[in-house]
């Protein structure tokens, strides 16, 4: 079928306002418009509204051998939705309803385009005892990509990554039929991910790349009344890992997340690069309370001040905390020029200062500031660290070559320390894939394969 | 800081320094407001598409800059589909280390200089806004009306009116062709009040709708008429019971495009809610009826822009029998009635979709009428309540006063 034809069919399954073949929506489409990762161009863009328009449009495209790649808001920092071999863009915000809220299990049903931003507004009105994770990103981030990515979130130190949150998924298959998983695979409720087999592993982690998810059960949490952020300054980030290590361990915190001083100036609306006087901290930890009475939280600050002080580290309490979601402005902007990408990798915590260290001397050698951002996972079992570039200009191709030649070093240095890299974007997938154990590689592709034969789901990412 | 350049090229400081179009990330955050997470953007909530976002229009400007893309109708469209109320960079929390936001700042003006630019390409403005560009240069209004007849709104029982006085009343294009009722409440209060008063016998559009959707070549012009006609005048002040014409006389003549207007003035400008509250606060405007209603107010973006919020409200809140009850989006967090930016005439069912949204907003605070001190607003609020059959009274701040004095 000819472009027009092909137009014509998406018209006639979503409406003509929500299918664009247009300059506009195709270039604002192509790029994430803040990484080095290759520009794609799409076909058309496609805003659908329900399980069966998804469904309608992805059969076309497995019958047209077209791509299909899901999008909410396209922030994943490594250009996971930039439509690579061209195909459908699927944006999902119109898939943006809350379904339903069970106050007693603790659980949210939402569509595959609803926003941290509609959860929170949505939460704090109706259900003001409950809460949802989110992460520091902006409000229009989609929470399920962020899930299904292995995200992180301001609940991760007691709860893992994002995926351990999810009770079940609604998937379009690439061959457009509909499935369920976890707890809705047999039964009318969203529970939980048990006591199944784990078919949600096929969809959690793969980048899109093997079917839509449109609905999903997730995990929500209580809403403590009381809660506090302190801020943990160390001489070097050497000291900064150690006391977060010794704050998890001792089992009281919603959340522990670090940062060096250059992501933190950045933050503040420095340019960087800046110069980093010698009573500057190194690092700066972000450590969260909360608990239901104030004696529980006189309780948790005692313990954690008294860490502090046997750690020689400075202890100050965070007078205006924004709630999260947050605009991360200065993450991309310490530059002033709208660019940013990270790499990172889950890692053990015994090995986040060496790797630290190694990606400094890279970041040194090509020029640029480091900036660092960690965060302790699952009651301190692991780490998840990260290193961003950003001062560089997103309209300058030669730069943006240097910057992403640089990011390669550094997720070797990851690897080299022991790290999993996560997110990764194309060329790290490649890397990770050679890495990876031979035979569960080879399942991984026979797998792609079983499941979108025609290669349509969001193709190129992660290897396959 | 800016040179005296048309277009995109005025802003060429602004954009070295701050670097406003490539900074954006497209995170969305100009989508909601920030914090507590409500929609904020007509535009956005109408059409969904990256593209439709501040962010989106703002890398699409950069793409153009960079030569990435070309010109083309479906740029033109996304670039004139925005009622420009600013609210979205109101959200935007990109910051200099001595809290100037940038995007607060600028983004507007680049919005604006780049409808300049699709003029200039040949992609706009939007075919009425053109064909009310053109009659504005002859009839100096953008209703297709005749310049002759826009006196006419004046009742004949008000008393003739000096050809000086110290303050000079500008009614502007939609009090004068359409909300009559505005002009002629607002000239019968300055009468009771006993205010020296006058208006312009050659009042022309004041050119905002002109600035807005790039036609500045003509708003320049007429830009000087004006201002040399009220200096001719010797009048202290200016007031103005529209709100476009308040922030074009206040910001626009005097500091957005002054380096583009040759003239010059010195009287202040006030919007008539000002110098009836001011009245109202020396004890020279007294109330002795009521208005016996429960309302809502609607802040007017090109207030907004103004950072003007309060003094309509004090009015309102000194009129014995208003119970007035605000809205969640208010002030710079607003949601724009859809009329603004020249939306009203380039796309007339998306300007009053976005006002019935507005009126649904009102009718949450169980309030019985929403008022405004904007006779575009006021209008386009009228079209959505009768379009969608709403129960919802919709006044001009002055219409209700106006009522309650029983003139």
């Amino acid at each position: 079928m000819d472009r027009e034809g092909l137009y014509e069919q998406l018209v006639a399954i979503a409406g003509s306002k929500w299918v664009s073949n247009r300059e506009a929506e195709l270039f604002l489409y192509s790029w994430d418009f803040l990484t080095t990762e290759p520009v794609g161009r799409p076909d058309f863009v496609v805003m659908p509204e329900t399980v069966e328009e998804v469904q309608a449009v992805v059969r076309l495209a497995n019958e047209e051998r077209i791509p299909v790649i899901p999008y909410v808001k396209g922030l994943s920092i490594g250009g996971l939705t930039n439509p690579n071999e061209g195909g459908v863009v699927l944006d999902l915000k119109r898939m943006n309803k809350i379904l339903e809220v069970d106050e007693d299990n603790m659980y949210t049903v939402i569509e595959g385009g609803v926003t941290q931003a509609q959860l929170k507004r949505y939460l704090d009105r109706h259900y003001p005892e409950l809460r949802f994770t989110y992460t520091w990103a902006p409000p229009e981030t989609g929470i399920l990509p962020g899930l299904l990515n292995y995200g992180m979130f301001d609940l991760s130190l007691r709860y893992g990554s994002g995926d351990r949150l999810i009770n079940g998924l609604e998937v379009v298959l690439p061959t457009g039929e509909i499935a369920y998983f976890g707890s809705r695979m047999f039964s009318s409720n969203w529970l939980c991910k048990n006591p199944v087999p784990d078919l949600m592993g096929l969809f959690i982690g793969w980048q899109g790349t093997t079917g839509i998810i449109t609905k999903a059960g997730v995990q929500l949490f209580t809403n403590f009344p009381h809660r506090k952020t302190y801020l943990v300054n160390t001489s070097t980030m050497e000291l900064g890992f150690d006391i977060q290590t010794q704050i998890a361990k001792v089992d009281i915190a919603e959340d522990i997340t670090g940062e060096n001083f250059f992501w933190f100036k950045a933050g503040e609306g420095y340019k960087l690069p800046i110069k980093k006087e010698k009573e500057d901290p190194e690092s700066i930890t972000y450590v969260t309370l909360a608990a239901n009475t104030l004696k529980e939280m006189e309780a948790k600050e005692e313990i954690v001040k008294s860490l502090c002080e046997r750690a020689t580290a400075q202890l100050c309490l965070l007078e205006e905390t924004e709630q999260t979601p947050v605009q991360v402005i200065n993450d991309w902007d310490g530059a002033k020029a709208g660019s940013m990408q990270w790499i990172g990798a889950y890692m053990p915590n015994r090995h986040l200062a060496k790797c630290y260290r190694k990606s400094e001397k890279i970041f040194e050698k090509y020029g640029y500031p480091i900036q660092e951002y960690n965060r302790l996972m699952g009651n301190g079992h692991y780490g998840v660290i990260r290193f961003n570039a950003c001062s560089w200009k997103k309209h300058d191709f030669d730069e943006r070559k240097k910057v992403n030649a640089m990011l390669r070093e550094v997720a070797l240095a990851l690897l080299e320390c022991n790290g999993i890299i996560y997110k990764p974007p194309m060329w790290a997938a490649e890397i990770l894939l050679k890495r990876g154990d031979p035979t569960a590689v080879k399942l991984m592709q026979e797998i792609k394969r079983l499941l979108d034969p025609n290669r349509i789901m969001n193709p190129g990412k992660l290897g396959l | 800081m800016v040179s005296k350049t048309m277009g995109i090229g005025k802003y060429k400081e602004v954009l070295e320094e701050f670097n406003v179009v490539e900074r954006c990330g497209k995170c969305g955050t100009c989508g909601t407001i920030y914090q507590n997470w409500r929609s904020i953007c007509p535009a956005v909530e109408e059409h969904r598409f990256e593209s439709y976002y501040l962010g989106g229009k703002l890398l699409l400007t950069w793409g153009l800059l960079y030569d990435l893309i070309k010109w083309d109708d479906s740029i033109r469209d996304v670039l004139y589909a925005c009622t420009l109320c600013g609210h979205c960079a109101n959200q935007c929390q990109m910051a200099e280390t001595d809290g100037t936001k940038p995007m607060k700042l600028f983004a507007m003006n680049i919005l604006e200089a780049m409808r300049y630019e699709a003029a200039k390409a040949g992609f706009g403005p939007m075919p009425r806004q053109k064909m009310f560009g053109d009659h504005v240069s002859g009839e100096h209004n953008p209703y297709l009306e005749l310049h002759k007849d826009r006196l006419n709104w004046l009742p004949e029982n008000i008393k003739p009116l000096p050809k000086k006085a110290e303050t000079v009343y500008f009614v502007g294009c939609t009090s004068s062709y359409r909300q009559k009722n505005i002009a002629i409440a607002t000239a019968k209060l300055f009468e009771r009040l006993d205010l020296d008063f006058t208006v312009l016998s050659d009042e022309w559009c004041c050119g905002s709708p002109l600035f807005r959707t790039g036609q500045w070549e003509t708003a320049v012009q007429i830009a000087n008429h004006n201002i040399e006609l009220v200096n001719q005048m010797e009048a202290k002040a200016l007031a103005t019971s529209c709100a476009g014409c308040y922030r074009t006389w206040k910001a626009d003549y005097k500091e957005t495009y002054s380096d583009l207007i040759d003239a010059d003035y010195n009287f202040d400008v006030l919007h008539t809610t000002e110098l009836l509250a001011d009245l109202m606060k020396k004890g020279e405007l007294k109330i002795e009826g009521e208005f016996k209603k429960k309302v809502t107010y609607h802040d007017p973006c090109h207030l907004a822009h103004c950072g003007f919020y309060d003094p309509p409200r004090q009015i309102l809140q000194n009129i014995p029998g208003v119970e007035l009850v605000e809205m969640e989006r208010t002030k710079e967090n607003a949601w724009c009635c859809g009329a603004g930016g020249g939306v009203k005439s380039g796309f007339p069912d998306f300007a009053v979709k976005t006002s019935i949204r507005r009126l649904e907003e009102a009718k949450e605070t169980g309030a019985e009428a929403i008022v405004t001190p904007c006779p575009f607003c006021t209008r386009n609020l009228h079209d959505a309540a009768e379009k969608a059959k709403f129960k919802m009274e919709v006044y001009d701040v002055v219409e209700i006063l106006a009522k309650a004095i029983e003139l």
